[in-house]
């Protein structure tokens, strides 16, 4: 990653993920309302784009239930164009562009009804959808970019925990960004670790940090999140000491050392079972086991235990 | 960092505090300087813009990594304090509260400065779009490169032009211009220019530079250069300075109000609008419009004007209507063949006027010109001042799309050969040398010599005529040697014939390796 | 205008360029579908601007498409998979047909094969056998360690060649130790044979007859013509077989083997494997470890029997436990749960979507668009059947080659009963035994 073609001049395009999940920020022991960090963060920003007048910067926001894109918005005033916003001769008008589009954009989002509170144990914010976005994002921007000199990066700024059902989804997005030689920087706000997260900085090679302070989180963010690809060469920046790499069961969750491994699609299990319980083969070797009742099971999308990506079933509303 | 950086800096450098001090004093100037900084330069001002306490030598060499990182941490040190923006006092780094105060305002909107342009409140019964600023930028900047370059299209520019033109020594206009103009009110000279006392004006070495510069150098060149001006104009720097940075921070196709102005920033408008620079529909309207030249003011995007056709001017404009300015990457038209034949394809008279200046023309199309790049063509533009390295800085610069897929992108046969035929002029070297001659005995000279060489100081010798070259560092230690074979051969030989000795400072021509 | 006309032209050949560029990547063979697209011009109408781009665009995304419609039928695949590659060494492997030659080419390929092979499958082994002068040699053997295989395709690169290949001594080879690995995983042999002609030492259908029994699938990569002994090969262990026409068909072929192929459900006994997920450990002194017997600092302790090993993934020298870590696991699971594949929006429902869901690039509205055109190009829009939102080609070519994440349902609120049919892996998979 760290190759000597990243040259001083190259423009940067920061991706940042800002997980608004409600729930967390209006929990009663958040140290930091939404608006108040929304403020550094909109600093934050500002101090990216002003870095180079060819920085680039989409953000998305990452809800509970739902992704978006706050900027560049899709079907909003065109970036750069005449835009209706009023002039003010005390702002940047680059910044107050993104600025505006961010803050309207999440107070849209904020303003629909509240996702069910059922919900909050199913899932946290949309953290996977919005590195997808973010990722075809660059994989479009480096394509149109015919000098091949745009240095992207992601930023994700979250509150909410872990989402055990996103661990796939954001596997594969730190996949394709490790391949693609995207740094994924994640900033856990507050809270606990997020295991799946560290993961992604570790493996891109992005920087995870989980202030002691949240108050801080503006000079948290100049000091460590901004620094450009290029600078990251000469400085010391946070780094992870520890990251557990061991597994966990999906049967009870446990921490694993060894582990048994369904040979088919690679569940985890600590102990064995005849019946691998995500795919549903069936285990050659127990003998006590009745004959093949489930063979079935396995020509898929026929069957609704088989593992599938969700076809939307009707909600009950 | 690209050339016109380092000439503001290298201008903004020798201004003293007190002018920082009021330069910061603006938002858009504060953004406008950070951005000519270098990336780590950047990211101290970050780092510490929201840490309230000083902060300690040490403790900053603790955020970089060793030797690269703390070299890096060095120059970017050195640039922020030759800004004042840091200053070190007590083992600590401490920021100029000014710049730490309009800095923040500046990102996050604060304070009420005013410093980003006002807009106008109504329309614009007379709007224009973007293609007519790109049109406008176009024609009064070519006018000003062909008058230089001395072709006949496009009217004569305006005495504000001429007189800088002169000023700069761009152009000279004959007889002893710098001097008199020095002595002379700027306006009596441009007058003078215009009226043609001098005689036709020329274009001097500088200038063919200057045309070979990519088109921000070039206005910033110019805009340093008023700048010298302004202050035998009694125009106040800071409040021009401002004014330029604060163009920069403009947005293309907007019209902004010129009613809260300086009277020296009115003023400043007028000349500007000369250049190309800013738009306004008539003298004293209300109104202006950045162009493209203003915009790009501080980004250092090479602006496409002046090369273009009609279609990539159109499709660049359509571009940054669509927020994608990547498409100004391909604004080159020249295509280079190892075998030195060069295609342009332009049919801007003044570019070609400028290939011209190295270029052997041959045929010309509508569309196309064509040529043959030798020795003599080279030649010529080295007589006339140009060096290599802008030759071949022009051509990369101006390399087709083509000819960027391909790395290096211009062949290596030419652009060697283009160094060597100036090389090839270059074969004198003038070494400032000491002659030690009339050595009375083969002996002396023979000894001397041999301490020189063992020293290595030796640039030419003749034992025949008992001659030897001794640089400037050696003559010391062979003087004073020589001084005691003197004084020896007194006592040795008392009356004997005598050495005498000359000591000559002359510029010796030696050959060159 | 005469400039406008020319770069316009200019612009179209930089893009077909571009299109050979990204699908040959740097050889410059000639395709089938090439011919295609080439014929394609006879269909070119110029819009109401006269300008082509809009065609060409529309005429790559359908090139683009055509290559990636795949297979996303939930099937169980075979992730664990054990494969041997048998190289020809004879002397006809020096034939130029292919360039520079049949061996260097075949040498390059397969680094990158190598390569590609364990980022898809971080958990399977592979060989190299090679065969010359009726003799078979193993080059290395099967390992998961890609370093390895790689640097030993460099050092064989300049090795020479000679005689005849002997098809059954590497067979035989390749199946002597493919049939000690563990059943759960698949045992593949890959065939690249340049020579039209094999020297065994018995009867080569008694081996093919064999390699059917032990559940060995054998695919063959004929460099000259389609020779009936590999054919039958290939088609009696219900591997595939192909012959390279050209460079980029070569190519193609060989990281057709790439994928994780289907599970035959009678064949393979899937099983439980027992695996170690070692910590990594960090040791202020160095100490020996198990695997190559050197000195080093920090590695990776085996769970069950405490030694130290360099790298994972691996196997346990001394208590032969297979060694893993989450995210290798992790690495294969989008075989398992392939994003639907899109479909085409034609061009009378174009009108309801502007931009691409995930890059925000707009799309050519339909109105700008003629009648004329439009029912010979597509409309540039692809939409999936479970959430409905529309992407482009680019994004389409992203989200099933790279990502394997369809950012459209990902955004999607979760429905409350839908979810355990969702890739619930990683939750309870009670939920998942519902009704």
């Amino acid at each position: 990653m760290k190759d000597s073609t990243i040259n001083e001049d190259d423009p940067n395009l920061l991706v940042i993920v800002i997980d608004i999940n409600p729930f967390e920020w209006e929990h009663p022991s958040a140290p930091l309302s939404l608006n108040e960090a929304l403020q550094h963060i909109l600093a934050f920003m500002n101090a990216h784009l002003a870095g180079r007048h060819d920085n680039r910067l989409a953000v998305i926001a990452s809800h509970v239930g739902a992704s978006k894109f706050l900027y560049p918005e899709l079907n909003g005033p065109i970036p750069g164009g005449r835009v209706g916003t009023k002039k003010d001769a005390n702002a940047y008008q680059v910044f107050k562009v993104v600025n505006d589009a961010v803050q309207s954009g999440i107070a849209k989002l904020l303003q629909d009804p509240r996702p069910a509170l059922e919900e909050r144990d199913v899932g946290s914010s949309k953290i996977a959808a919005s590195l997808s976005l973010g990722l075809c994002y660059i994989n479009q921007a480096l394509k149109s970019d015919g000098m091949g000199h745009v240095r992207p990066r992601i930023l994700v700024l979250t509150v909410s925990p872990d989402s055990s059902s996103d661990y796939i989804p954001i596997m594969n997005c730190i996949f394709s960004a490790q391949k693609a030689n995207i740094p994924i920087d994640v900033c856990k706000i507050w809270g606990k670790d997020a295991v799946f997260l560290q993961q992604a900085a570790h493996i891109t090679e992005g920087i995870y940090m989980k202030p002691s302070d949240p108050r801080g989180l503006l000079q948290i963010l100049m000091f460590s999140f901004l620094p450009d690809m290029y600078s990251r060469n000469y400085l010391y920046l946070p780094g992870q000491d520890q990251v557990d790499f061991r597994a966990a069961c999906f049967c009870h969750k446990k921490i694993v050392d060894i582990g048994y491994v369904c040979s088919v699609c690679l569940s985890i299990f600590c102990s064995f079972s005849p019946v691998c319980s995500t795919c549903r083969t069936k285990f050659a070797f127990q003998p006590l086991l009745p004959s093949a009742r489930r063979l079935g099971a396995k020509a898929g999308a026929s069957n609704p235990g088989s593992p599938r990506p969700s076809t939307p079933l009707p909600t009950p509303s | 960092m690209s050339k016109f950086q380092t000439s503001i800096h290298e201008y903004l450098e020798t201004l003293p505090l007190q002018t920082f001090n009021r330069l910061y004093q603006k938002p858009a100037t504060c953004l406008a300087i950070f951005r000519l900084l270098p990336p780590l330069g950047k990211q101290i001002i970050m780092s510490s813009l929201y840490v309230d306490t000083p902060i300690p030598v040490t403790d900053m060499k603790l955020w970089f990594k060793e030797s690269a990182g703390l070299m890096k941490q060095k120059e970017a040190m050195q640039r922020l304090k030759a800004l004042h923006i840091f200053s070190e006092e007590r083992g600590n780094y401490a920021m100029n509260a000014t710049f730490l105060e309009q800095f923040r305002n500046a990102l996050t909107g604060g304070g009420n400065s005013q410093s980003f342009g006002l807009a106008t409140s109504t329309p614009d019964k007379h709007h224009v779009d973007i293609a007519f600023l790109d049109d406008y930028a176009t024609k009064q900047w070519e006018a000003i490169l062909h008058f230089m370059v001395g072709t006949t299209e496009g009217r004569p520019p305006c005495k504000g032009v001429l007189n800088l033109l002169g000023r700069s020594g761009l152009m000279t206009g004959g007889s002893d211009v710098s001097s008199h103009a020095d002595s002379m009110d700027a306006r009596d000279f441009a007058s003078q220019m215009a009226r043609q006392d001098f005689g036709v004006p020329k274009i001097t070495h500088k200038g063919f530079q200057f045309l070979l510069q990519d088109i921000n150098t070039q206005v910033w060149a110019f805009l340093l250069q008023y700048l010298n001006m302004a202050e035998s104009l009694n125009m106040d720097l800071v409040e021009v300075l401002t004014f330029f940075f604060q163009l920069g921070s403009l947005e293309l196709g907007n019209d902004y109000s010129s009613e809260t102005l300086t009277p020296t920033q009115t003023h400043l408008l007028e000349d500007l609008k000369a250049y190309g620079i800013v738009y306004q529909r008539k003298r004293g309207s209300r109104r202006f419009y950045p162009t493209r030249l203003a915009t790009t003011l501080t980004s250092g995007t090479p602006v496409m004007l002046g090369s273009h056709t009609n279609a990539t001017k159109l499709a660049a404009a359509a571009a940054v209507r669509k927020g994608e300015e990547e498409e100004g990457d391909d604004h080159g038209f020249i295509i280079l063949e190892t075998n030195y034949r060069l295609y342009a394809y332009t049919d801007s008279p003044l570019q070609i006027a400028v290939l011209n200046l190295f270029v052997h023309l041959r045929d010309r199309f509508p569309n196309m010109v064509t040529g043959v790049i030798t020795r003599d063509s080279i030649r010529r533009a080295l007589t006339k001042g140009i060096t290599a390295e802008q030759i071949i800085t022009y051509l990369t610069a101006h390399a087709h799309a083509q000819m960027r897929k391909h790395t290096p992108v211009l062949p290596l046969t030419v652009v060697d050969q283009i160094r060597l035929w100036e090389i090839e002029k270059n074969r004198l070297r003038p070494v400032q040398s000491w002659l030690y001659s009339d050595f009375g005995r083969q002996q002396d000279f023979e000894s001397t010599l041999e301490y020189a060489s063992e020293l290595g100081v030796v640039l030419w010798s003749n034992q025949k005529r008992r001659l030897i070259c001794i640089t400037t560092e050696g003559h010391q230690a062979v003087g004073s040697y020589v001084r005691k074979l003197i004084i020896r051969q007194k006592e040795q030989a008392q009356q004997a014939q005598q050495a005498r000795q000359q000591h000559q400072q002359q510029h010796v021509p030696s050959i060159a390796s | 205008m005469a400039t406008n006309g020319r770069r316009q032209v200019d612009e179209d050949d930089d893009d077909i360029i571009d299109v050979d560029d990204s699908s040959l990547q740097n050889n410059q063979a000639n395709y089938a579908w090439e011919e295609e697209y080439k014929r394609s011009w006879d269909v070119l109408q110029e819009d109401e601007h006269g300008s082509l781009a809009g065609v060409v665009n529309s005429l790559q995304q359908a090139a683009k498409r055509k290559r990636q419609l795949r297979d996303t039928d939930p099937i169980q695949r075979g992730i664990i998979r054990h494969l041997f590659i048998i190289v020809d060494l004879s002397s006809s492997m020096q034939e130029k047909d292919l360039r520079p030659s049949r061996l260097s080419l075949t040498f390059t390929y397969l680094e990158a094969f190598v390569a590609e092979y364990f980022d898809q499958n971080p958990i399977s082994q592979i060989g190299l056998i090679g065969t010359k002068d009726g003799l078979a040699e193993k080059l290395t053997e099967l390992s998961g360690n890609p370093t390895e295989h790689i640097r030993t395709l460099k050092m064989k690169k300049f090795q020479e060649v000679g005689g005849e290949p002997s098809l059954q001594n590497a067979l035989e080879l390749a199946r002597n130790s493919l049939i000690h690995v563990p059943a759960h995983g698949s045992r593949e042999i890959l065939v690249i044979m340049g020579s039209l002609t094999t020297t065994d030492p018995g009867n080569i259908h008694d081996t093919i007859a064999q390699l059917v029994q032990d559940n060995i699938r054998a695919s063959v990569i004929a460099l000259a013509a389609e020779v009936q002994v590999l054919k039958s090969l290939s088609t009696q262990t219900k591997g595939t077989f192909g012959v390279a026409m050209n460079e980029g068909h070569y190519r193609d072929l060989l990281f057709e083997v790439i994928p994780p192929t289907a599970v035959t459900t009678t064949k393979t006994s899937s099983n439980l494997v027992q695996m170690g997920f070692p910590a990594r450990s960090n040791e202020s002194a160095a100490t020996l470890c198990a695997c190559h017997n050197k000195l080093t600092l920090g590695g990776y302790i085996c769970p069950r029997c405490n030694s130290k090993l360099c790298d994972i993934p691996t196997e346990c020298d001394i208590c032969t436990l297979t060694l893993v870590s989450s995210p290798l696991l992790a690495r294969s699971y989008h075989h398992l749960f392939p994003v639907e594949n899109f479909i085409e929006v034609a061009w009378k429902d174009a009108a309801a979507t502007t931009a691409c869901f995930s890059c925000q690039k707009s799309f050519l509205s339909p109105h700008k668009v003629s009648l004329q055109l439009q029912a010979t190009t597509d409309a540039g829009r692809y939409q999936c059947k479970l959430c409905d939102k529309t992407f482009c080609a680019d994004c389409d070519l992203f989200i099933h080659d790279v990502l394997h994440n369809c950012p459209g349902c990902l955004s999607q609120p979760r429905r409350l009963f839908g979810k355990p049919k969702a890739m619930a892996t990683a939750n309870i998979p009670k939920a998942t035994v519902q009704k």
